[in-house]
C-alpha cells in the first residue's frame, strides 16, 4: 500500500518526480485588484497546498482558474494527466477537461448543493461518478457506494435517502464520497468546513486528514481558517488583493510570518 | 550512521525579527551562529531567557526561516541545506531523519493518545502492529496510565500531555533529534526515563541538540554544553 511517505518520497528518488500541476504567471482580473494575478507555483504528488487570505483576496477566483472552470486572462496551467500525459488546460479541448473533472479530479464545493444532485439518492450521487467513468454493473456500483458511505461515516441504511434529508455535515461528507469514489489524483476544495458547527467541522477535518494521507491525494484547499490550514496543508500561499504575498511550509508561515499582512493575519487569531 | 559522522552543520546563521505591526520594531537574535554536531553526540544549549535558544532550534527544524547562513542536515548519504530546500524536501526530511520535541503537545481533535504517538512511525509505512507495540512500550515507560491511551489528549494534564509528546518524538529512531525543554514539568522519576531515552538515542548514533533547565538532566546527557551567544 502506498503511504504518503512513499509519495513524498524518501531520499533518493524525490528529485526525479515531476509536478502534478505547474502554474505559470496566471492572471484573472474582473477589475483592478479584483481577481488574482501573477500566480506561479508547482504542486507535487501527495502535496496539500492551502490558500489563505482575507475575504475578496481572490482565493476562489484562483481555485476556479486552476481547476479549469474559469478561463484566465493570461498564463498557463499544465496538468500531468494519467490518461493524457502533460496537458495545457486552457489550450486543450473542452471535452478532455470534462473527462478530467469526473475522473482524475475532484471538486469539493463550499455549499454541498453546488456539488451534489439534491433530488436523487445518496447512492445515486456516488454511483453517477462511477457510471461516468464507465462502470455499468449495478451490484458493483451499489457495493462501492456503500463502501464509500461507510468511509465517510454515513450509515449505509441511508443509501436511498436524498441529500436534502441530510444534515449539513452529512451532505459535505457525501460530497467528499462522491468525489473520491473514482480515485482522483487531485482535489480542489473551497472552504469545505465553512458554515458547519465547530464539532461537525472537527469530525469532517479528521476525516479529510485521514483520507488525504491514506490515499496520498494532492489537494489545493482554500480556507480562511488558519487552524484548518495548519491541520491539513503542507504548504501555504497567502493572498491579499489578488496577489500572493507569502508562501512556504505551513508551520513556517504561521509561526514565523515575514510579510506585514501575514503577521497581521496570524496575530489576529487565537493561537492554540 | 557511521560513528563520528557529521550530522548537523550550521554556519553563519543570522536571524532578525521584524514586527511590522508594532511600528516595524526590529531586533537581532542570532548573529553568525555556527555549530557542528556528530553522530552519537548530545549538545546542550544554554543562555538566559530570551537569548535565542528556542529560535536556534526552530531554525534547525526549518520552523523559522533565517536571514543568512547555511544549515546542513544529514539525510542518509546527503547533507540537505534546509534554508534553500523546497517544502516537500523538508517534509520528507522531517518524516524520516529529523525529530523535534517541544514542551507542548499540539493536539488534534478526536485522535487518541495511542494514535498520536504511533502516527509518525505509521507514516513511514511501518506495520501497524509494530507501531502499536512500540507506542505502548513508550507510553508505559513514561508512566502514562493505560486507561488514557484510548482518549484524545486534549483534556490531559500538562505533564501527561508532555509525556505523550515525548513518546511521539521518540517513536521513530530519528538520526537527528531536537529537544526544547521536554522535561520542563516532569517529576524526577519521569525525568530519569527521558534521560534513558536520550542515552539510548545517543547509543544508536543519533545526534541531539537540546535545551534543559534541570541541572540533573543536563549533567546526565550533555557531551558539550554551549552558550547560545558564543556559537
Ligand atoms: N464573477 C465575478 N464578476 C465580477 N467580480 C467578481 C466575480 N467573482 C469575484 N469577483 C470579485 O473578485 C474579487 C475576488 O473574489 P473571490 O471570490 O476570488 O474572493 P475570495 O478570496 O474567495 O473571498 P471569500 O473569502 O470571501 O470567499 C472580489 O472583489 C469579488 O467581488
Ligand atoms: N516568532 C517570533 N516572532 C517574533 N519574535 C520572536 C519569535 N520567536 C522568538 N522571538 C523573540 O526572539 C527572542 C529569543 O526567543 P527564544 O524563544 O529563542 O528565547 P530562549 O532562549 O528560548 O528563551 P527561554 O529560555 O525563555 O525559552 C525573544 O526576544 C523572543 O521574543
Ligand atoms: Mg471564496
Ligand atoms: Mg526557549
Amino acid at each position: 500500500m502506498n503511504t504518503t511517505a512513499d509519495l513524498l518520497t524518501p531520499t533518493r528518488e524525490w528529485q526525479d518526480i515531476a509536478p502534478l500541476l505547474s502554474v505559470r504567471e496566471l492572471n484573472k482580473f474582473y477589475a483592478p485588484g479584483k481577481g488574482c494575478g501573477d500566480i506561479s507555483f508547482d504542486l507535487y504528488p501527495g502535496e496539500v497546498l492551502g490558500i489563505v487570505g482575507e475575504s475578496g483576496s481572490g482565493k476562489s477566483t484562483l481555485l476556479s482558474a486552476l481547476s479549469a472552470r474559469l478561463t484566465p486572462d493570461s498564463g498557463n496551467v499544465i496538468y500531468n494527466s494519467e490518461q493524457f500525459g502533460e496537458m495545457d488546460l486552457y489550450a486543450c479541448e473542452e471535452s478532455l477537461r470534462r473527462v478530467l473533472m469526473r475522473s482524475e479530479w475532484g471538486i469539493v464545493h463550499q455549499h454541498a448543493r453546488d456539488g451534489l444532485r439534491m433530488n436523487v439518492s445518496a447512492g445515486a450521487n456516488i454511483g453517477e461518478r462511477l457510471m461516468a467513468v464507465g462502470e455499468r454493473h449495478y451490484g458493483q456500483i451499489r457495493t462501492r457506494a456503500e463502501e464509500w458511505l461507510t468511509a465517510v461515516e454515513i450509515d449505509t441504511s441511508r443509501i436511498d435517502d436524498r441529500p436534502s434529508q441530510f444534515s449539513g455535515g452529512m451532505q459535505q461528507r457525501l460530497q467528499i464520497a462522491r468525489n473520491l469514489v473514482t480515485h482522483p489524483k487531485l482535489i480542489f476544495m473551497d472552504e469545505p468546513t465553512g458554515g458547519l458547527d465547530v464539532s461537525v467541522q472537527a469530525k469532517l477535518l479528521d476525516l479529510l486528514r485521514n483520507l488525504v494521507s491514506r490515499l496520498g491525494l494532492s489537494v489545493i484547499i482554500v480556507t480562511h481558517d488558519l487552524a484548518v490550514a495548519r491541520l491539513l496543508a503542507h504548504r501555504l500561499m497567502v493572498m491579499r488583493r489578488g496577489e500572493v504575498v507569502e508562501t512556504g511550509l505551513t508551520d513556517q508561515v504561521l509561526d514565523d510570518p515575514q510579510h506585514p499582512y501575514t503577521q497581521l493575519l496570524v496575530s489576529s487569531i487565537l493561537q492554540n | 550512521m557511521t560513528a563520528n559522522q557529521l550530522m548537523i552543520d550550521v554556519s553563519g546563521v543570522e536571524k532578525t525579527f521584524t514586527l511590522h505591526n508594532q511600528g516595524g520594531a526590529s531586533f537581532g537574535v542570532l548573529d553568525s551562529a555556527s555549530l557542528q554536531v556528530r553522530a552519537g553526540e548530545c549538545v546542550v544549549l544554554h543562555g538566559q531567557s530570551g537569548a535565542g535558544k528556542s529560535t536556534f532550534l526552530k531554525a534547525l527544524y526549518a520552523n523559522y526561516t533565517v536571514d543568512a547562513g547555511e544549515i546542513r542536515l544529514r539525510d542518509g548519504e546527503q547533507m540537505v541545506e534546509i534554508t534553500q530546500a523546497l517544502p516537500r524536501r523538508i517534509i520528507a526530511l522531517r518524516r524520516q531523519a529529523l525529530g523535534y520535541v517541544s514542551q507542548f503537545l499540539r493536539v488534534i481533535p478526536r485522535v487518541s493518545t495511542l494514535e498520536v504517538v504511533m502516527q509518525p512511525l505509521l507514516d513511514l509505512g511501518v506495520d501497524t502492529a509494530l507501531c502499536e507495540a512500540k507506542a505502548k512500550d513508550l507510553l508505559q515507560r513514561l508512566n502514562v496510565p493505560e486507561r488514557l491511551w484510548s482518549l484524545a489528549p486534549g483534556t490531559f494534564s500538562g505533564g501527561e500531555q508532555q509525556r505523550v509528546n515525548i513518546a511521539r518524538g521518540f517513536i521513530v529512531d530519528y538520526p537527528i533529534l531536537l529537544l526544547d525543554e521536554p522535561t520542563a514539568s516532569l517529576d524526577a522519576a519521569n525525568r530519569k526515563v527521558v534521560v534513558e531515552l536520550i542515552c539510548e538515542a545517543k547509543a544508536r548514533g543519533a545526534a541531539l541538540v537540546g535545551i534543559f533547565h534541570d541541572e540533573d538532566v543536563r549533567e546526565a546527557v550533555a557531551d558539550r554544553l554551549v552558550d547560545i551567544r558564543a556559537i
